[in-house]
């Protein structure tokens, strides 16, 4: 797995220079990268992962979380990509999904030079059974990203933590978009975000009424 | 309608070295054990921090740092909703993420047992009694905040810190994200967000002028505990 260098990053100094233990975590989660490849892919698209919440990271731990956050992203631009083929979407709400699912499939781009070759194959989603694609599942599945990205925040490195923390920025950002689009009167309170872990997220997609297949 | 420059900056809040007091009687390795359950989501995920976690002088001076952020937001939003000059969704705006911000702010100063007194003072030259200010510096504020917490993830040390403050991120994201709307600006303007130094930000703090008194970092006592 590598890491994106980012030109300029002003944190890029200081992030590693004073802190030789986040350095050797990132060491490690290259290295690893480089010697296990692959973890073994799965018959389900989502990660089935048991919880390791309180777990020290670990370089498999962050190839782990980091292919959930991957998966999840991957369902926000697939959906995003189904909306604009139904044609259904119009003015704000299109104008948010366009922007939406580029930005998210940046998201994708970046997670997935993150991996390397640990990346697991795109799964597939079928949202056959969503019923109207409109903002509603839109914000549903932007918290569900942010709840995973949540969930991932003690188990990842460092490192890893800080690359990802732009991702969900936006994600957060999408979903107060959606839900102002939506008419919503107020922005969701709470100065805390909660979390979900993989099987949580499995059946809430399940709830949405999206069917899931593995890729690759 | 945003203007980069607008946003505030923390380090200049430290005003007659009161934080510096305020910390004297604070040990490093106390502070983590002396969290109890607070109101607020980061007083909330400070108290979930693991006793055994230590901060360290640096982490420290990150959450200070953060504290006077919160403090700068809280003030802004109370402000603005006691003037009277917005209404209707900006005004629900106002009162929900300032509940946000006066929720962590109170959070944060308990764990670093500052007291009221030692809060600074804020004038916002007018920002508070306009709408369109208003807007405009709130979406400043928000932006900046967002860019803030994610650059003092990199900095802090102590792992459940920078997992506690990493939860506060998204949050203060969605906040952006929302003033940016009601603001009539895009809420997202970039694929991902990148994070300030505290320099960075201190600088533009100083910028805007908002804060009462003229800053006296150098004034910033070195805390009496050693650790």
């Amino acid at each position: 797995m590598t890491q994106p260098s980012r030109p300029g990053d002003p944190l890029a100094a200081s992030a590693g220079g004073d802190a030789p233990a986040r350095r050797d975590r990132g060491e490690l989660l290259v290295k690893a990268a480089v010697a296990g490849g692959a973890l073994a892919g799965g018959a389900a698209a989502l990660v089935l992962l048991p919880r390791l919440a309180g777990s020290a990271p670990s370089p498999e731990g962050d190839v782990r979380g980091l292919n959930l956050l991957l998966e999840i992203e991957e369902l926000q631009v697939a959906f995003y990509e189904h909306v604009l083929a139904t044609g259904a979407a119009t003015g704000g709400l299109l104008e948010f999904v366009r922007t939406a699912a580029g930005q998210d499939a940046k998201h994708v781009a970046t997670l997935r030079e993150i991996l390397g070759g640990d990346a697991r194959p795109a799964p597939r989603f079928d949202f056959g059974q969503v019923g109207e694609p409109g903002w509603r599942v839109a914000a549903r599945i932007e918290d569900l990203a942010i709840a995973a990205h949540a969930a991932q925040m003690p188990g990842l490195s460092h490192d890893a933590l800080i690359q990802t923390l732009g991702m969900v920025s936006v994600d957060a950002r999408h979903a107060s978009w959606v839900r102002a689009v939506g008419g919503v009167r107020a922005p969701r309170a709470g100065a805390s975000e909660g979390a979900m872990d993989d099987r949580e997220l499995r059946e809430a997609i399940t709830a949405l009424g999206v069917s899931v297949g593995s890729g690759g | 309608m945003s203007r980069p420059g607008d946003p505030v900056g923390l380090g200049a809040l430290d005003r007659d070295g009161e934080l510096g007091e305020s910390l004297a009687g604070l040990s490093r390795g106390g502070f983590i054990a002396a969290a109890v359950a607070g109101v607020g989501g980061l007083g909330a995920a400070l108290a979930a921090a693991a006793p055994a976690a230590a901060a360290t002088d640096d982490d420290i001076a990150v959450l200070r740092f953060l504290l006077r952020l919160k403090q700068m937001q809280a003030v802004f939003y109370t402000q603005a909703e006691r003037l009277g000059a917005i209404a209707g969704r900006d005004l629900e705006a106002a009162r929900v993420i300032g509940a946000a911000e006066r929720a962590s702010a109170q959070g944060l100063a308990r764990r670093l047992r500052q007291s009221a007194s030692s809060a600074p003072t804020f004038d916002f030259q007018g920002a508070t009694e306009d709408r369109e200010r208003f807007l405009r510096t709130a979406v400043a504020l928000e932006d900046l905040g967002t860019a803030a917490i994610q650059g003092a993830v990199a900095e802090l040390q102590a792992p459940l810190l920078v997992v506690a403050v990493a939860k506060l991120h998204p949050p203060e994201a969605r906040h952006a994200g929302w003033m940016r709307a009601v603001a009539g600006v895009n809420p997202a303007p970039r694929a991902l967000d990148a994070p300030q130094t505290r320099l960075a930000v201190e600088r533009v703090v100083v910028s805007t002028g908002f804060v009462a008194d003229d800053p006296t970092t150098e004034t910033r006592g070195r805390p009496s505990f050693t650790g």
